[in-house]
């Protein structure tokens, strides 16, 4: 954010090596001269101390910056050194003294200048006054005139374990434990209230006065030491919970600001009264290191600098931000200091050791130089790029849409090959969940090439319903440019249900070398033989689907070599296959006339049979010779077989939706009932349950037997969704066939009849088609301007499937009248005599659309069909309770059905009898007696209790 | 000869061949073929060569374009990204440093990607640098001696001590140890060992036996550069002073024709870089006299146009020190400005 920065006044990198923090760097006229200019004292965790006294003289070409005169002493101890502070330390004199804290010593020095004839000349002595061995570890420690004492200040030194131990002087005073202290955190004295600040490690800013501190010792009569082992609670004066851990505390006594106590926490800076109330905090948008308050401008007011991880310094006036500038290294200490030459200038201190005195810039850099061109330009080499590129464009330019490329070259590429064969052993033998079959697997290669060193690969694999495979995700930790990788995936069937598609799915997901997400795909294509064996053919099916060519037949044993099995001696006329644990399909050739037929009990599985047989037909009759097979469907849709798809998945949804709506009234029941036998149980004068606990268990079982219900039906939902897929996918096909579409039309009509079934809360197919269908019926397949109004209507669970059903046949019709699906084809010519509209249309669009009266009798002539295949299969309505126990009986129904008191004797009756079931018999109940008389004694023992 | 060292004191532009050669003592510490100058010469690729005391850019298409910037004037180096010509967005080598009191700031691009080599280097280099500051610079009042012997550095040889050794900066004298080693001269006060000095002969300007009122004295000036300092020994008896006079003279001779700079670098497993020059010589049959009048180092400068920062003020509203406005302006209005 900031645009200025600071100016280097002096500085120096100090150390070879050496670290720094928070406590490293103190400011103070320490060798005592009475000029009385700042030093700035340096103590590194290497045990060196520095003193340097900057005086950069100016010159013509500005300030001379770091002279080697002023270092005014360096000196290694041995030990680290972890603070240093400048006070009146000696009980003789009152200048200023050096306090040094090492882990385990604190040693008070006195450094004094001995002046020679020249700069160079001066010579700095360091004494040693007297130090104290400390048993304990040490943190910090703060300074001051403790007890209110005068011209003196003394030392409370924090261990690591939150002992404080006071020394007054040369004397030790005594040691105390701060109550609860599991960290340490700053210390600071502060002279008006005689009191001590931290925070504590329960992130509580805590006053403890010294008074109390100090009466606080164990027994009177003995001394004191420092290897104390207990102690009296201190008691805390005020707490203030900030929340957070604190980095520094600083306390306030500028004459014109009010008395307060400044806490920089990891995100906050507080502002305290001395009696522990908030004056202000400001919250701070980045991560503060460290901050000194250094004084007040202007009346009332605290200014305080705060120095960030982000390199820059911000000057405070309480909350208002009045600058902001940048550093060259993110200090761990920032200080104040009046040298001889400027006042006010900012002494930052870096971890490595960078020591700067600076000021703040006025200057905002936002001037960006225009690169010079003072260099040598090849205007000839120019020309020539030049002339190349711009007729490369000129190129470029008469052919059509110049888009921006926007493939980048990836770094990762995927390439599958799946095996020719099936695994001789199969890995689905312990997953796979078809009863009685043996499940093939078959294994597929994925090479993972890398162009440059990629890292963290994650690769997953997808695969629908029912196929899995047997390992669904990998993780690489690195690719280098150049290498490949391979994973061996077995895929196979686990579920009996049928499966809409053969394709699965690899993604590798990577971070690119800038750090972006990247994600390479492959698709895999599983073979037919996996998900179906060869059987004998069947000679009779309930669905029989017929699809003629425009090439003699040729034997199927010749386009299904892999698939024969026992068929292998046959003529090649028929061939049967069975989808593991589902149906049996039988294609049929015609020996005379160009057309397969392939039929089936069960209409949906045709799907996978039929798009195999086509896809081969196509590469076998196609091979080596200009593509002109084609394969086409002359026979009526049959809708009214995937309209009872749609049935039979719609019921399931309204079943589930039930099962919930009357799961969540028993949940209700039965908290009520909880809550009804607790007042009783609550009740001082125990009166009957009345029966409530037998309700109670009751209802509990029949929450089980809900919720079991629901995963049932969840599971029959699944395998209908599967169907449904596989008989969209069918359904389309054929009228891809039947009309000649185009790949681009096919496309649409995939997306509008979405093979994808996908059930959730908010929406489901059945009313995600319906408006994608009626969007087309309004739009490109309107037939009058009065249709094409679009006004569509929210996606809501519809109550039955019929206007879906009834929309997909309209756009069947329409589209076997020549309609496109795409805006600005040629219209075709109709089909209409095969329209195969499943029953008496009556339909009313938005109260637009009419019946066409041209349509009747083609209806009529396909309905006879219809209706012959409606008697043999479809239930009769339902009607009496007869048939309604008869759908509770039946498996596939799960659960009924609905719990909506709507006043319907059916619905009523309905509902008892499934309560009935559900619920268990209460005779059945009494038969374990004894378990309950047990434990209605117990629990009578405790109330007499 | 610290006044004519000017390769790790000095950032310079397009200089000539001459200059680009490797001082005696110099060495080649790593050189990348494949790196952009995306500051100054953006979409060029160069040759960037890490010393022991400088790192010098070279364009190999033109290589009169060319940096030298001395390790000394290194404020910081970090990485940051940058927009390169060639790379596109990529990670780089920011190099800030300051030179005669103007800023400068270099962004190098590695265009090969994924190699770290560039920021090892001129990192490490640059931190060994840093850190090896006594074999070069004078030092007074350093933390030198340790348990009553002298603090060596990695490279350095005590040959001679010399005790009695009367420093005359101060009316009395101060009796000491006179250190002499391979790399410097050191002094220290029997009684005070924080009271010392160190000087590299890199840092000595003359060493002569000159009169002074306490007779003959051995007097060390230093160079200009590390602020002139003349330093007077005095030694018993007068044949000792010659002697120790001449050793010094000598080691001093020595140093010059074969510097020690101390800059240790471990080249680890790199591929050996032969101690050739940096620049493959060019046959230029006219050499023509350059008057150091580019301005290419217009486009380095850190600060926008700005070659050198105004006085410091004490500032009444922040109570700080900052620097002099210009004419007209007011903090709080350039403040206002930006929020």
């Amino acid at each position: 954010m900031s645009l200025f920065k600071t100016r280097d006044w002096w500085s120096v990198a100090i150390g070879e090596d050496e670290e720094f923090d928070h406590g490293c760097l103190c400011i103070g006229n320490i060798d005592n001269n009475p000029d009385n200019v700042d030093k700035i004292i340096i103590g590194s965790f290497h045990g060196i101390l520095r003193i340097y006294n900057p005086h950069p003289t100016k010159t013509e070409n500005g300030w001379s910056g770091y002279k080697v005169e002023d270092v005014m002493v360096e000196q290694a101890f041995q030990l680290p050194i972890l603070q240093i502070e400048v006070g009146k330390f000696s009980s003789v004199t009152e200048n200023l003294q050096l306090a040094v804290l090492h882990p385990r010593k604190l040693a008070i020095y006195s450094v004094k200048a001995i002046s020679g004839t020249v700069e160079h000349g001066q010579q700095y002595q360091i004494q040693k006054l007297y130090e104290h061995n400390l048993q304990r570890t040490t943190y910090n420690f703060c300074y001051g005139p403790f007890g209110g004492i005068k011209g003196k200040d003394f030392i409370c030194v924090q261990s690591m374990d939150g002992t404080v131990s006071f020394f007054e002087q040369e004397s030790f005073a005594f040691s105390r434990f701060l109550p609860g202290a599991l960290l340490p955190g700053p210390l600071k004295y502060v002279p008006r209230l005689d009191s001590f600040i931290t925070v504590s490690s329960s992130w509580h800013v805590e006053c403890y006065k010294y008074q109390s501190i100090a009466a606080a010792s164990q027994s009177p009569g003995v001394d004191e030491t420092q290897n104390i082992k207990s102690g009296k609670k201190i008691v805390v004066d005020w707490t203030f919970s900030i929340g957070e851990a604190a980095l520094d505390i600083n306390v306030i006594a500028f004459p014109q600001a009010p008395s307060s106590i400044l806490v920089l926490g990891e995100r906050n800076l507080y502002c305290l009264t001395e009696g522990g109330l908030l004056r202000y905090m400001s919250k701070m948008e980045f991560d503060p290191c460290c901050f000194l308050p250094y004084g007040s401008m202007t009346e009332g007011t605290i200014n305080y600098i705060v120095a960030t991880t982000t390199k820059s310094l911000l000057v405070y006036q309480d909350v208002t931000l009045k600058w902001a500038a940048k550093v060259e290294h993110c200090p761990v200490q920032v200080k104040v200091a009046n040298f001889q030459d400027l006042k006010g200038s900012i002494v930052t201190l870096s971890d490595d050791g960078h020591l700067q005195c600076s000021y703040l810039g006025t200057d905002p850099a936002i001037f960006i130089p225009p690169a010079t061109d003072a260099r040598d330009l090849n205007y000839k080499a120019m020309d020539a790029e030049m002339e190349k590129l711009q007729k490369k464009i000129r190129e470029k330019a008469h052919k059509a849409v110049i888009t921006p490329n926007l493939k980048t070259d990836d770094d990762l590429q995927i390439t599958v090959h799946v095996n020719q064969h099936l695994d001789d052993g199969s890995s689905a033998t312990n997953d796979a969940q078809i009863p009685g079959e043996k499940v093939p697997s078959i294994t597929a290669r994925i090479v993972l090439k890398a162009k440059t060193l990629v890292e963290n690969i994650h690769v997953d694999i997808h695969t629908s319903r029912p196929l899995t495979s047997s390992q669904h995700s990998f993780t690489l930790s690195s690719l280098e440019s150049g290498k490949s990788t391979e994973l061996l995936v077995q895929f196979y069937m686990k579920y009996c249900s049928l499966p809409s598609t053969l394709s699965a799915e690899v993604s590798a997901k990577y971070p690119s070398a800038t750090g972006a997400p990247r994600v390479a795909t492959a698709k895999i294509k599983l073979p037919l033989k996996l998900v179906m064996k060869p059987v004998f053919p069947v000679k009779n099916a309930e669905h029989k689907l017929t699809i003629d060519t425009n090439k003699p037949p040729v034997s199927l044993n010749d386009i299904f070599p892999d698939l024969l099995g026992e068929n292998a001696g046959s003529a090649g006329a028929a061939l049967g296959f069975q989808f593991f644990g589902g149906p049996v399909v039988t294609i049929l050739a015609s020996k005379s006339s160009q057309r397969y037929r392939l039929q089936c009990d069960q209409f949906e599985a045709m799907w996978l049979p039929l798009k195999d047989l086509v896809g081969r037909l196509t590469s076998h009759l196609n091979r080596g010779r200009s593509g002109d097979f084609k394969a086409s469907f002359d026979g009526s849709l049959p809708l009214q077989e995937y309209f009872e798809l749609i049935e039979a998945h719609f019921e399931y949804r309204m079943n589930a939706v039930k099962c919930e709506e009357m799961l969540g009234q028993r949940a209700s029941q039965f908290r009520v009932i909880q809550r009804r036998l607790l007042t009783k149980f609550k009740d001082k004068t125990p009166s009957p349950l009345q029966n409530l606990d037998t309700l109670l268990e009751g209802t509990y079982r029949q929450l089980l037997a809900l919720a079991d219900a629901i995963e049932d039906n969840n599971q029959a939902q699944n395998n209908t969704s599967d169907n449904l897929s596989s008989g969209t996918n069918l359904l389309n096909y054929l009228i891809k066939l039947w009309l000649d579409l185009t790949e681009e039309e096919f496309s649409v009509l995939t997306s509008v009849i979405t093979p994808i079934v996908n059930d959730n809360h908010q929406h489901g197919w059945e009313e995600m088609v319906d408006a994608a269908v009626t969007h087309l019926l309004r739009t490109v397949l309107a037939k009058t301007a009065k249709d094409t109004s679009i006004n569509p209507a929210p996606l809501t669970i519809p109550s039955d499937a019929s206007k879906v059903k009834k929309h997909i046949a309209l756009m069947c019709d329409r589209l076997g009248k020549g309609c496109r699906l795409i805006e600005g084809l040629r219209e075709r010519s109709e089909h209409k005599q095969k329209l195969p509209a499943p029953k008496k249309m009556n339909i009313t669009e938005n109260g637009t659309i009419n019946e066409t009266p041209e349509s009747r009798p083609v209806d009529n002539i396909v309905n006879m069909k219809y209706n012959e295949n409606k008697k043999k299969k479809k239930l009769p309505p339902l009607a009496g309770d007869n048939i309604s126990t008869n759908m509770f009986d039946s498996e596939t129904f799960g659960l009924p059905v609905t719990d909506i008191p709507d006043g319907d004797n059916f619905n009523e009756k309905r509902r008892q009898k499934k309560i009935e079931a559900i619920v268990p018999n209460l005779d059945d109940m009494d038969n374990q007696d004894d378990d309950r008389n047990i434990n209605q004694t117990d629990s009578q023992a405790l109330f007499a209790l | 000869m610290a006044d004519t060292l000017w390769e790790d004191r000095d950032v310079r532009f397009d200089i000539s061949p001459q200059q680009l050669r490797m001082r005696s003592g110099e060495k080649c510490i790593d050189r990348l073929d494949a790196i952009e100058d995306t500051k100054g010469n953006n979409g060029d690729r160069g040759r960037l060569v890490v010393t022991n005391l400088r790192v010098i850019w070279h364009s190999l298409s033109v290589p009169r374009v060319n940096l030298s910037i001395g390790f000394n004037c290194v404020i910081n180096i970090s990485t940051k990204t940058a927009q390169s010509k060639i790379r596109g967005t990529s990670e780089a080598l920011y190099v800030l440093t300051k030179c005669n009191d103007t800023r400068f700031e270099f962004i190098f691009t590695n265009l090969i990607s994924g190699s770290p080599r560039l920021f090892t280097s001129v990192i490490t280099v640059h931190r060994a640098y840093e850190t090896s500051k006594l074999y070069r610079d004078l030092k007074l009042r350093g933390a030198l001696i340790q348990n009553k012997q002298l603090r060596l550095l990695p490279q350095e040889q005590i040959y001679d001590q010399i005790n009695g050794v009367w420093n005359l900066s101060s009316d009395q004298g101060n009796l000491g140890t006179f250190y002499i080693t391979n790399v410097r001269l050191v002094w220290h006060a029997n009684i005070n060992e924080s009271f010392n000095v160190s000087i590299p002969y890199l840092q000595m300007k003359t060493i002569k036996i000159r009169d002074s009122k306490f007779g003959l004295a051995l007097v060390v000036e230093t160079s200009t550069s590390s602020g002139g300092y003349v330093l007077g020994f005095r030694i018993d008896p007068a044949e000792k002073l010659q002697s120790v006079a001449k050793q010094i003279q000598n080691l001093h001779k020595v140093y010059s024709h074969c510097p020690i700079f101390g800059v240790e670098y471990d080249t680890e497993d790199r591929t050996p870089v032969a101690e050739d020059l940096p620049v493959e010589p060019i046959q230029d049959d006219v050499d023509i006299e350059h008057d150091d009048q580019t301005d290419a180092f217009a486009a380095y400068f850190a600060d926008g146009d700005k070659e050198k920062d105004r006085e410091p003020v004490y500032s009444e509203e922040l109570g700080l020190a900052i620097e002099k406005l210009k004419d007209g302006f007011t903090l709080s209005g350039l403040w206002e400005v930006l929020s």
